[in-house]
């Protein structure tokens, strides 16, 4: 994480990570009734969003700005998708279902980063989830801050915060 | 049994609260549906038989508090019991919900324990 010396963030790396963590495995235990094993990803590694993977993200705006990312693999995001829905059969979903299904994961997860974290230090706002089919394949920087493997198939977090020129 | 409206942007949410409704064995006649605030008044007014409003917060087109005070303004609809479910559990944010006329809230996530809680009282 890189942090700008004449605007320096308010948050701390280890107070976002571990804020961010809590939330997913809460939104997994409870919404999912599935334990998830999260790994934490260093600081700038580059990774891969494949062609037919599902970007949620959700803004979150007030002193600063920055951006939740949820991004699953394709096979990861049906498999989400059919958790939360209590399909028996991913296959079955159709695209719509399961692009509603990971906005509002990636909704819950930064829910509750501004909750625990971000809400405490003053005025945030929460953007509504804005979620994309990848087109052609990508390498971002921020992608992943935290991810795990579901079935065979990744789903990372990531955060990007502008302003104060934090990146995780 | 009641007549219940939720109120949520996301088609899957909407899903997954019937589901934790018929978990938490909450005595419910129909569920009604709505994607924003407006088309939940919309909803309201269609059916006076909703005897129950579970909305979220964070919605497009008209977000949940503003729909929750647009409810209050209705002299039919003053005591309509109202239960905000939503991402965001800040204190602020759950104290403009109760300020502006709800009658209880659940963060997200959330158990069918969690929903039976909130509805405590509000439902027979």
């Amino acid at each position: 994480m890189a942090e700008s010396s004449e605007n320096p963030s308010p948050f701390s790396r280890d107070a976002l990570c571990e804020a961010l963590r809590d939330t997913l495995e809460g939104v997994f235990a409870t919404m999912l009734a599935k334990p998830v094993c999260l790994s934490t990803v260093a600081d700038g590694t580059p990774s891969t969003v494949h062609a037919g993977s599902i970007v949620a993200n959700v803004a979150l705006r007030g002193e600063q700005e920055g951006t939740v990312s949820l991004v699953c693999h394709p096979g990861a995001a049906r498999t989400l998708a059919a958790s939360l829905l209590m399909a028996d059969e991913p296959s079955t979903l159709d695209e719509a279902e399961v692009l509603d299904a990971i906005g509002e994961c990636a909704n819950m997860v930064a829910g509750g980063l501004k909750t625990r974290v971000l809400d405490p230090l003053g005025t945030w706002a929460l953007g509504t989830p804005d979620c994309t089919l990848q087109g052609a394949a990508d390498v971002v920087q921020h992608g992943g801050m935290l991810s795990c493997d579901l079935d065979g198939d990744i789903l990372s977090v990531g955060l990007t915060w502008s302003a104060s020129k934090l990146t995780l | 049994m009641k007549k219940m409206l939720i109120v949520d942007d996301s088609a899957t949410m909407r899903k997954i609260i019937m589901r934790v409704l018929r978990q938490a064995e909450i005595p419910v006649s129909d569920i009604l549906e709505a994607g924003n605030g407006k088309e939940g008044l919309q909803r309201l007014v269609a059916d006076p038989d909703i005897a129950m409003v579970l909305s979220d917060i964070n919605m497009p087109e008209m977000n949940g508090i503003d729909f929750l005070k647009a409810i209050r303004t209705r002299r039919d609809k003053t005591s309509l019991p109202v239960v905000m479910i939503t991402t965001e559990g800040g204190e602020a944010m759950l104290q403009t919900a109760m300020d502006s006329g709800a009658n209880g809230y659940v963060t997200k996530p959330f158990t069918p324990d969690s929903i039976r809680s909130a509805l405590e009282g509000l439902v027979g």
